[in-house]
């Protein structure tokens, strides 16, 4: 019994949040996450400055536990939401915190920026619409469980989604309720508008087209597991990886299957497309170049050697990975060959 | 070492796992009540390995005089440990009786802690790692992610209050207390205080470390065995006796009861050995009732 309880204790602690935030283009760089730490990268020299928390100096200690949901930038600032429920105001000048907006849960999804108003979703359930000047709430509304994934703004809308199994439209001045639409499970994927459609992959394992301005259903599609990743839609065509260990690729006004590709693993991060390529990384870190007409491999798996769970960039021509193991990947889309790989650790 | 960690995902973990969704959509959503009910299903699943266990505890403690007399009557080692043996064969004893059952329910209980881990998450990560272990049953796959939140508790985090490991810690303590046998010398009774207390205290503390879920487990795992032990003593457990420490000095006997001069070796000759005879055994109306009971028992 005592050994057990040795064994146990060494292999149940408590498991700790690690991140996904994306990389992020700003000027002079890129922003990447390393765990709990929002990193300018410079890829020219490779350097890595260390932006937000600040080092420690006479000011509050900040520890963001770990960072999530893909910041948001805008002339001077950049937005970041943090696993500790602040959502930080950071000036990209003097690199210090020019506000705060505290919640009551872990923010895991990212922050979205519209006008002057900067939206988050966090863990107490509530959508926070901020004024990005000073911080100042505007509104809030109150969900019936966690939010996970970052709004979208369109058209003077917000849509948010929950994992009280709903997909909410709301006015983006007042936070007023437009429609709502309830799929059978958590929905834990950020919604993405294109035109007239809103696209959002749910718990319930189905991907589904709604209608911007009623809500309603226009298709659903079916996978073997969760959606849990950001859909990308271009081209009239919907781009979604599945826990599945697949990435299926579907009509976009039909909802009707062109073709689905197999992977090692399960797909967190969303898709890209990158000239004539759609580059898709699974959880285990193999990256897939496949025709994004008819699925064909055109290279892959080719394994990244670590955990990959952030959203990959397009920059130029290259894409930006970054791995579990805080590496960020410079790969050629063309060929998946590794241009360089930056240690996010090494800060100057 | 893959397919044993495979096997014992797929046979043990992943069902258990499956079990604790299904548990916890049926108890209206409450993944607490889900622990607890898991609980009392696995303890009633190996109960008969837990009633193998305390039967043969129950016979060692009885044979502790006699292997007492063994060990001050030979001192040559080997013959020490032939006449043990001997006198195990004798009495149908099988040391390993108290080991092997506990050893078998070593892989369930592991199991089981995994299956919490994996479904209280705790991390947006670990969200992942459970949509790889749930059946692809769309009623089992839209419960998640479960609710973790229980009165004061966040089932994927430790319990800061103390109330938890305090109510871990003090229920294994009364389980252990009641298994704890009746020393026949100062070297066996130190060495089950010892136990009494390192066993409690060591739970009471990772407690505080690991996610209140898992506490939830052991205090409600201890809790339900305290009650399976009162039953399987025949509900004879005298309750002001239990916390009498083992070894401990007897409270002042009353003027009219004198202390029994001797006969802890007779009693445990007479098949006394769980708590009512371990504690309290000093007192005469102790040792009137432990008689008793002893007789009760000889006669089943």
């Amino acid at each position: 019994m005592v050994a057990a309880g040795f064994l146990l204790a060494s292999c149940v602690g408590i498991a700790s949040p690690e991140g996904w935030a994306s990389p992020l283009a700003v000027p002079g760089g890129v922003l990447a996450a390393n765990e709990d730490k929002l990193l300018l990268v410079d890829l020219d020299s490779g350097k890595v400055h260390r932006l937000f928390p600040p080092e420690d100096g006479d000011g509050e200690k900040i520890d963001p536990i770990a960072l999530y949901g893909t910041p948001v930038v805008d002339d001077d600032r950049v937005y970041v939401p943090a696993y500790d429920g602040t959502l930080y105001a950071v000036d990209l000048e003097t690199e210090t915190v020019a506000w705060r907006l505290e919640t009551d849960g872990p923010l895991i999804g990212g922050a979205t920026l519209s006008g002057e108003t900067v939206y988050v979703g966090s863990s107490d359930g509530k959508l926070y619409a901020v004024d990005a000047d000073d911080g100042k709430e505007q509104w809030s509304f109150l969900t019936d469980d966690e939010i996970w994934s970052a709004p979208a703004v369109a058209d003077s809308v917000v849509y948010v989604t929950s994992l009280d199994h709903r997909v909410y439209s709301l006015d983006a001045a007042t936070g007023q309720i437009r429609w709502t639409f309830t799929t059978a499970a958590g929905v834990g994927s950020p919604p993405v508008v294109v035109g007239e459609q809103v696209f959002v992959g749910s718990l319930d394992s189905h991907m589904y087209a709604l209608d911007a301005a009623t809500g309603e259903e226009i298709w659903s599609f079916e996978a073997g597991n969760w959606f849990l990743t950001r859909p990308l839609v271009a081209g009239g065509t919907v781009y979604a990886g599945s826990l599945d260990h697949k990435v299926y690729v579907l009509d976009a006004a039909t909802g009707e299957l062109r073709w689905s590709h197999g992977l090692e693993a399960p797909v967190r991060a969303s898709p890209l497309l990158a000239g004539g390529v759609l580059m898709v990384v699974d959880r285990e870190g193999n990256l897939y170049g496949l025709d994004p007409a008819e699925g064909a491999a055109l290279y892959g798996p080719i394994w990244l050697e670590s955990d990959v769970l952030a959203d990959p960039l397009l920059l130029g021509d290259e894409v930006l990975v970054s791995t579990t193991d805080g590496k960020l990947l410079r790969i050629d889309p063309e060929t998946g060959r590794r241009l360089e790989t930056i240690d996010l650790r090494e800060t100057e | 070492m893959d397919i044993i960690i495979y096997l014992f995902n797929v046979l043990l973990v992943e069902p258990m796992t499956n079990a604790l969704v299904v548990l916890t959509k049926l108890l209206f959503g409450n993944f607490a009540l889900a622990i607890i009910a898991f609980t009392i299903i696995i303890r009633a699943a190996t109960w008969p390995l837990t009633r193998t266990q305390l039967k043969a505890s129950r016979a060692m403690s009885t044979l502790q005089p006699k292997i007492q007399e063994i060990q001050k009557k030979y001192k040559d080692p080997k013959r020490r440990s032939e006449e043990t043996m001997k006198l195990y064969r004798e009495a149908g004893v099988n040391p390993a009786g108290c080991l092997l059952p506990m050893l078998i329910q070593f892989p369930i209980w592991i199991g089981l802690y995994q299956s919490i881990r994996f479904t209280l998450g705790g991390t947006p990560e670990s969200l992942i790692d459970l949509s790889q272990r749930l059946y692809p049953w769309s009623y089992i796959r839209n419960a998640a992610p479960l609710e973790n939140t229980f009165l004061w508790l966040d089932l994927g985090q430790p319990d800061t209050s103390l109330i938890l490991p305090i109510l871990v810690g003090a229920s294994m303590w009364v389980q252990q207390r009641m298994i704890t046998p009746q020393g026949t010398d100062e070297r066996q009774q130190s060495m089950n205080k010892m136990m009494l207390w390192m066993m409690p205290l060591m739970f009471a503390w990772f407690s505080m470390t690991v996610p209140s879920g898992l506490a939830l487990y052991w205090a409600a795992t201890s809790i339900v065995g305290i009650f399976m032990q009162y039953f399987y003593m025949g509900r004879k457990l005298d309750w002001r006796t239990l916390f009498t420490l083992p070894g401990a000095q007897p409270a002042p006997p009353a003027p009219q009861k004198e202390r029994a001069p001797s006969g802890e070796g007779e009693e445990a000759e007479e098949g006394e050995e769980l708590v009512g005879a371990a504690v309290g055994a000093s007192s005469g109306k102790s040792k009137r009732r432990k008689k008793r009971r002893g007789r009760r028992r000889g006669k089943r």
